[in-house]
């Protein structure tokens, strides 16, 4: 049995003017699939074949244990990664990491490849929230030594990183400063105001900047909605975490992480705010309005979509690397609060050794090389995994491979895996993005309350604060796959591997 | 017969649902609706403002509408729950907007989605079902 993508591919015009035609001749509907329907290819990979479903383009590839598989059976998950396979321009496989729950247009924790440059892009396969991802920051304090100190750092931070709008407390921003956000960063975060140290930039994907972002592509309404939202964490399942290092699985890489036994964190998951949620918007409905005109036709309009080279296209992309610069400046923001907050708290922690141990989008479109080829990665809910040696690594990670930060909920733990070599073949080297909802948020709140689930909380001695009743009910552990499940088996099936996992002392909720 | 809202169930995200005797009732209810999430408002009731929106049928012109009143909310960081729709056809929608303050932001509401949007006449009622990302 091949693991490797099993199409080999024309490229450039004549491919795309064939799946076009693929595309017009029909859609896949609402295809309701069964056990029946996935082949096992692998341990903990299954797969959807294009036989006999002439609308899909490419095979999909499920990572997944039997429970997972299950839970992915109800409802439209599988049908959303079947319809993401019909998209004009997909190679290889689409895939289904093992966190995948339904979405809209793409499921959350889909991972599909286009072929560039005419390939499409899908503003929906990377969501509103374009680069929410995961900041985590080592502290050169155990948790033993902290001892109080833990409540009290859970409280200053709670204090100095706003949830965001009408509370003010952000990072004011002018427009032309926001105009060098958009286009520079995390970089112009540091350098032009001040928000940081050089050496967080390194342990950033793609160095906290994406290129070709051009600031002229970003709507007025969305900078209005940026102008006082950076540093600010937002609402819903966003959060500020103060984590104990509770079990290191690879001693290597975790040193090489800088993550000790019983040494604190700080985690940071949030992302571009209202102003990637108005840019994902506006090149929806932009794209939608011109399906017909490109010869595309969709199972579900939440994939608009345009070809990668087109006018549309190559706006969306420039407006996007906005978007997932600000997220990233914003997360670099947060991170130099925390800085201040660990060197205001504990005086003898100096702040160069508050480390920034990495930062990663789990929701973005990159250009990336797979096999030689120049393919646009779609992540909607899954993280970038590159094993050891590759260049997009820093330096100091090279041995070990790419850190992999994936959050947990409330009271559940955290991880810090690795990339492995070899997964561009599995995965377009991508991994899970965090345990996954498994219950509505309506279905949360009946099932317990924003009170018993603080009580329950400190009852393990986690700190919250911030968060509301009903927020605390929606996002309550049990709303979750159960983590440690769904990174045993982003690992059984060889995606990325363990390396310590973070146990929550402190929350902060939006 | 009033207009009603219904939460949907859904996995991520948020499905709104809403009955009308009127296709105007029913765009006016969904704003409201959405307006409702944002959290407690305090305060006077700000200046009325017109929003026209436009679009290619009604389901996606019930979409756009939500967006726009979200990326307005936001950016007044206010709750507009006096919606009055002065105008519809099957492509534009006119309203009058008039909101106030929100004194705690709770929504976590991103985007309207035209995913499985609905919009259609059953009989004497309208219905409408839109799902949110949030």
């Amino acid at each position: 049995m091949s693991r490797k993508h099993p199409q080999k591919r024309a490229k450039g015009d004549e491919r795309l003017a064939a799946d076009l035609k693929s595309n017009r001749a029909e859609c896949p509907g609402k295809p309701q699939f069964t056990r029946a329907d996935l082949t096992r290819v692998g341990p903990c990979c299954y797969e959807i074949s294009r036989e006999g479903r002439p609308a899909m383009l490419a095979p999909a590839r499920i990572y997944a244990d039997e429970a997972l598989l299950e839970a992915m059976l109800q409802g439209e998950t599988l049908n959303q990664l079947a319809n993401v396979a019909s998209l004009p321009g997909v190679t290889g496989c689409v895939y289904g990491i093992p966190d995948m729950h339904s979405g809209y247009g793409f499921p959350v924790g889909g991972v599909a490849a286009m072929e560039l440059p005419h390939g499409m892009v899908s503003p929906g396969g990377v969501g509103f929230d374009i680069n929410c991802g995961v900041r985590l920051i080592s502290l050169p304090i155990t948790r033993e030594a902290a001892g109080t100190g833990v409540a009290d750092l859970t409280h200053e931070l709670s204090r100095a990183i706003p949830s965001g709008i009408g509370t003010g407390g952000g990072v004011e921003l002018d427009r032309s400063n926001l105009n060098g956000v958009l286009e520079g960063g995390s970089r112009f975060a540091v350098e032009r105001l001040g928000l940081g140290l050089p050496q967080d930039i390194d342990h950033t994907e793609s160095g906290g900047c994406l290129a070709g972002a051009d600031a002229e592509k970003v709507s007025y309404r969305a900078c209005e909605r940026g102008l006082d939202q950076l540093g600010t964490m937002g609402s819903g399942n966003h959060f500020v975490e103060v984590q104990v290092v509770d079990h290191v699985f690879d001693e290597a890489a975790a040193a090489a992480f800088g993550l000790t036994p019983g040494s604190l964190c700080v985690l940071i998951h949030t992302g571009s705010r209202g102003l990637g949620h108005q840019v994902c918007t506006d090149y929806v409905k932009l794209m939608d309005a011109r399906l017909a005109a490109q010869g595309i036709k969709l199972p579900d309009r939440q994939l608009s979509c345009a070809p990668a080279s087109s006018p549309e296209g190559r706006d969306y992309l420039a407006a996007m690397a906005c978007a997932a610069n600000f997220a990233w400046a914003n997360r670099q923001a947060i991170g130099h609060r925390v800085r201040k907050a660990v060197t205001h708290l504990f005086r003898k922690v100096s702040g160069p050794s508050v480390r920034v141990v990495y930062d990663v989008a789990h929701n973005i479109a990159k250009a990336e090389e797979h096999g030689g080829r120049q393919v646009l990665v779609h992540r909607k809910g899954a993280t970038r995994a590159f094993g050891p040696g590759h260049p997009e690594i820093p330096s100091d990670y090279q041995a070990v491979g790419q850190p992999v930060l994936i959050p947990g909920s409330m009271g559940t733990c955290s991880y810090a895996l690795a990339g492995v070599a070899g997964t561009g073949e599995l995965s377009w080297a991508s991994t899970c993005h965090g345990a996954g909802r498994s219950l509505s948020r309506t279905a949360a709140k009946q099932a317990t309350t924003g009170s018993d689930v603080r009580r329950d909380l400190e009852a393990q001695g986690i700190v919250v604060r911030g968060a509301s009743g009903q927020g605390l009910a929606e996002e309550a552990p049990m709303a979750y796959k159960d983590v440690d499940v769904v990174v045993g088996a982003v690992e059984a099936a060889g995606l990325a591997r363990k390396v310590a996992r973070l146990r929550p002392l402190g929350v902060i909720k939006g | 017969m009033r207009a009603v809202t219904r939460s949907g169930e859904h996995v991520g995200e948020w499905r709104l649902r809403v009955y009308a005797d009127t296709a105007e009732e029913l765009l006016a209810e969904a704003a409201r609706a959405v307006a409702r999430q944002c959290g407690p408002t305090g305060g006077e009731l700000g200046p009325e403002q017109e929003i026209t929106v436009e679009a290619r049928d009604l389901p996606t012109l019930l979409v756009d509408w939500l967006n726009e009143m979200l990326g307005r909310s936001e950016i007044a960081c206010a709750a507009f729950t006096e919606v009055t729709v002065l105008e519809l056809t099957e492509r534009s929608l006119r309203a009058a907007v008039r909101g106030r303050r929100v004194t705690r932001w709770r929504s976590s509401m991103k985007a309207a989605t035209y995913h499985d949007v609905e919009m259609v006449r059953r009989g004497a009622r309208w219905r409408a079902s839109v799902l949110l990302d949030i």
